[in-house]
């Protein structure tokens, strides 16, 4: 899955260009994101163009939360789909991920 | 004052006869108006009702349920045997005693409503004896004297009022006789006379009097001469001196005859007595006449009683209203419950939206006894589709299976109610496209192919329902097309008939079909009734009318394909098409429009399971094969996901956790909040992962 990222200011916005994060693409955007991610703290996932996510996809979310949390930054999460709203919901991830509407809402909270 | 009366009597324990001419003619008349009221009321109560003349004389006793020995001592202390004086006009009759085995509620003032009654009928007995004075004197009193019978028939009591008549013939002279003989089938019986005994009756044909009767012609001889005219069993007018016989009739009816004799010469029978014996004769049969007309009127209002619980029956029991959901298919059906009920009766069961039976009925018999039997008939069948399903696991069990276990239930009762039921059973396919029928004994249903535009019958050979446990039913089935318009009905519609007594028939209905059948079924059935009720002249109908329309749309087109199969490499590269399958299944098997939740929980569902078996049965290992089977079932989406790698147990997965300490472990969990209903199972080899999901009731947004 190819990823977008842009600055704003000490917020780095990634953007998953991709329409489905499942078991299938996980391991390509496991292997993106740790690059983009690696030398920032405060990261914002726009996850607008996401249609499908399941089990892996959400692991590999929360792996992102856990190595952020560990180096004292953190992730925000915005602009989900319907479905995958769904799916966090189900799995209870939009209590453990700050979920906003709006990557301005996101911006805003860090 | 009255107690004092009765307690200077002796009560004797057990009554003989006694003489009643020690009372007056009305203690009398008001004992007999006491004993019209009284008798049922007594034996609800259990208790006796003892009438003591103005003398203080026990004049009569009613009822056995307490005795009344000794009543008057204890009447006073208890309360328990209240009494009432009776007063007529001003004169004293007497009283009443009411005697209870225990103290009853109220029984002070039901005893003076029964005098009040008593006293009541008392009256209107001496209001009729006073016109029955004037009688014959002018039409106007006769008029008001029938008005009152018309009053008194609530009693019933033809015999006493006719009784009454014959003792007015007494006026003409003390020894008259006179019978009242009253016709029943060929017989003359006797049924009021003045104080003749053991009369017998006797045929029409063979008697004098009989062939009165039979000519409705009077007879008046002063003086008999030739007594051999009458017949052997005549031997009370075989001593008259002078007869007269009167026929006893309306412009209705002939009721009977009256004779009148004196066996010595009292008083010639001149003008004015014929006269007044003719009077007493109109009376008579206006008595009988009323008498008759009141119970054609009781049985009627029971007929007409009957009618409406039937016609309720039939509306509520017997049918039912034809499902509209169905698409590809308009059905309509009417039923008109005729005067006298029949047992028609029709239901439909809706299995999906490709498969509806169709059941009609007709009961052999009429009115509530045939209504009934059609509304268990109809209650057997729902009952053995839904045994059947349940024994077979099938949603639709064969037509002939449930015709034949409906024969086993019902033929026993049928038989005991001496009845039996025709019965077509039909089963319209959407997807093959036919009509299966299992046709015992039913009027034959009417096919219109549109294409070849011809009309067929369909019939079978069966049984009806109710002639053996052991008949064997067969089905029949016939290939239906876009346009064919299928037309159940009973018999009361084929034989409507007109005036010259020429019935609908097959034929008449068959061209009517033919040209009405692109009709909506609804018009189509409104048309028929305008025609029926045009042919018939009449709107009400010698037999109840039932006919179920089905017409099978044009432009309906159903997805043949009742399942969808794909086979999938065990690579993760295929949960994108597997997600696809999830959407074509239900485009394609699935005619009813979805939620989008619907979709897109089942491709969850699907991408979990799928991830599931390609890493736990195959070690994602890719060039194995994973075959998915779609299928609406009951109302719902199934999915099965079956491959021969390693099996899963579903026990031994670990609960997940939702505290974000873990990244993995939320498939089953996904899973199975994503469908109704997840059953794992292996045969010879085969592992088999199977997802079902209801249309509706579904689960709200996750």
């Amino acid at each position: 899955m190819k990823l977008i990222k842009e600055k704003y200011e000490n917020v780095a916005v990634v953007t998953l260009t991709g329409e489905v994060l499942d078991a299938n693409t996980v391991s390509e955007f496991k292997s993106e994101i740790n690059n983009v991610i690696q030398s920032e703290y405060h990261v914002v996932f726009d996850m607008s163009k996401v249609n499908f996510v399941d089990s892996s996809g959400i692991g590999a979310i929360l792996s992102c939360l856990r190595k952020l949390n560990s180096e004292g930054g953190d992730l925000k999460i915005c602009a989900l789909t319907k479905p995958v709203r769904a799916l966090f919901e189900l799995v209870r991830m939009h209590k453990i991920f700050d979920i906003f509407n709006t990557l301005d809402e996101a911006l805003v909270a860090f | 004052m009255i107690g004092q009366v009765l307690e200077k009597i002796d009560l004797p324990i057990e009554f003989e006869e006694f003489s009643t001419s020690n009372f007056s003619q009305l203690e009398i008349q008001f004992s007999q108006a006491l004993e019209r009221l009284i008798i049922p009321v007594l034996q609800w109560s259990k208790s006796s009702l003892a009438y003591y003349s103005a003398k203080g004389e026990l004049l009569n006793i009613f009822g056995e349920g307490c005795h009344c020995d000794n009543m008057v001592g204890k009447n006073t202390r208890n309360n328990a045997h209240p009494e009432q004086p009776v007063f007529f006009n001003g004169e004293f009759l007497g009283a009443v005693i009411l005697c209870c085995p225990r103290y009853l509620k109220n029984s002070e003032k039901f005893l003076s409503k029964l005098v009040e009654n008593a006293l009541l009928d008392l009256t209107r007995q001496e209001d009729e004896e006073g016109l029955l004075a004037e009688l014959g004197t002018s039409w106007e009193s006769l008029q008001a004297v029938y008005d009152l019978h018309a009053d008194l028939n609530s009693f019933h009591n033809l015999n006493n009022l006719l009784q009454r008549i014959t003792k007015r013939v007494n006026t003409i002279g003390e020894e008259t006789k006179a019978v009242f003989w009253l016709c029943e089938t060929d017989y003359l019986i006797p049924i009021a006379t003045n104080n003749i005994f053991n009369l017998i009756e006797r045929s029409i044909d063979g008697s004098f009097i009989g062939s009165i009767f039979k000519k409705q012609q009077s007879f008046i001889c002063n003086e008999i001469t030739d007594r051999k005219k009458f017949g052997d069993e005549e031997s009370e007018i075989k001593n008259a001196f002078r007869l007269a016989v009167f026929p006893v009739a309306t412009r209705i009816n002939n009721y009977g005859v009256l004779a009148v004799w004196q066996e010595k010469d009292i008083n010639v029978f001149d003008s004015h007595t014929i006269n007044f014996l003719n009077t007493l004769t109109m009376q008579a049969a206006m008595i009988i006449e009323t008498d008759y007309l009141h119970t054609e009127s009781i049985k009627n209002e029971k007929l007409q009683q009957e009618l409406e619980i039937g016609s309720t029956i039939q509306k509520i029991l017997l049918t039912e209203k034809p499902p509209e959901s169905i698409c590809g298919i308009k059905i309509s059906a009417l039923t008109i419950p005729s005067q006298k009920i029949d047992g028609d009766f029709y239901d439909f069961i809706e299995y999906n939206d490709d498969c509806v039976d169709l059941i009609v009925g007709d009961v052999m018999g009429k009115g509530i006894p045939a209504a009934l039997i059609g509304a268990a008939t109809k209650n057997c069948f729902l009952r053995s589709v839904v045994q059947l399903q349940t024994l077979e696991k099938k949603l639709c069990p064969a037509p002939e299976k449930i015709v034949s276990w409906v024969n086993n239930e019902m033929t026993n009762k049928l038989i005991r109610s001496e009845s039996f039921v025709t019965v077509c059973y039909a089963r319209i396919d959407l997807i093959k496209k036919s009509l299966t029928f299992v046709d015992c004994g039913h009027t034959k249903t009417i096919h219109y192919n549109q294409r070849k535009q011809k009309t067929s019958v369909l019939e079978g050979d069966n049984m009806p329902l109710g002639f053996s446990v052991r008949e064997i039913f067969k089905e029949q089935s016939i290939k239906v097309e876009n346009g064919d318009f299928l037309f159940f009905f009973s018999d009361g519609i084929t034989e409507a008939k007109n005036s010259n007594g020429e019935i609908f028939g097959d034929q008449r209905l068959s061209d009517f079909i033919t040209h009405n059948a692109w009709q909506e079924p609804k018009i189509l059935i409104s048309e028929l009734l305008n025609t029926l009720e045009k042919f018939a002249e009449a709107k009400v109908f010698q037999d109840d009318l039932t006919c179920v329309a089905i017409r099978i749309e044009e432009n309906f087109e159903p997805d043949v394909e009742s399942k969808l199969c794909l086979e999938l490499d065990s690579n993760l590269s295929e949960l994108g098409r597997a997600r696809e399958f999830v959407r074509n299944a239900a485009k394609h098997l699935i005619k009813r429009s979805l939620e989008s939740t619907f979709i897109e929980q089942f491709e969850l569902a699907i991408t979990e399971a799928l991830t599931n078996i390609i890493f736990h049965a195959f070690d994602n290992q890719s060039g194995n094969q994973i075959e998915l089977v779609a299928e609406v079932i009951s109302d719902g989406l199934q999915i099965s996901l079956t491959h021969q790698g390693n099996s899963f147990d579903p026990t031994q997965a670990a609960a997940p956790v939702f505290d974000g300490s873990r990244e993995g472990g939320f498939g089953l969990f996904i899973i199975s909040n994503c469908v109704d209903r997840v059953t794992y199972s292996q045969d010879s080899g085969k592992n088999s992962i199977c997802m079902y999901k209801k249309f509706s009731n579904q689960k709200e947004d996750l």
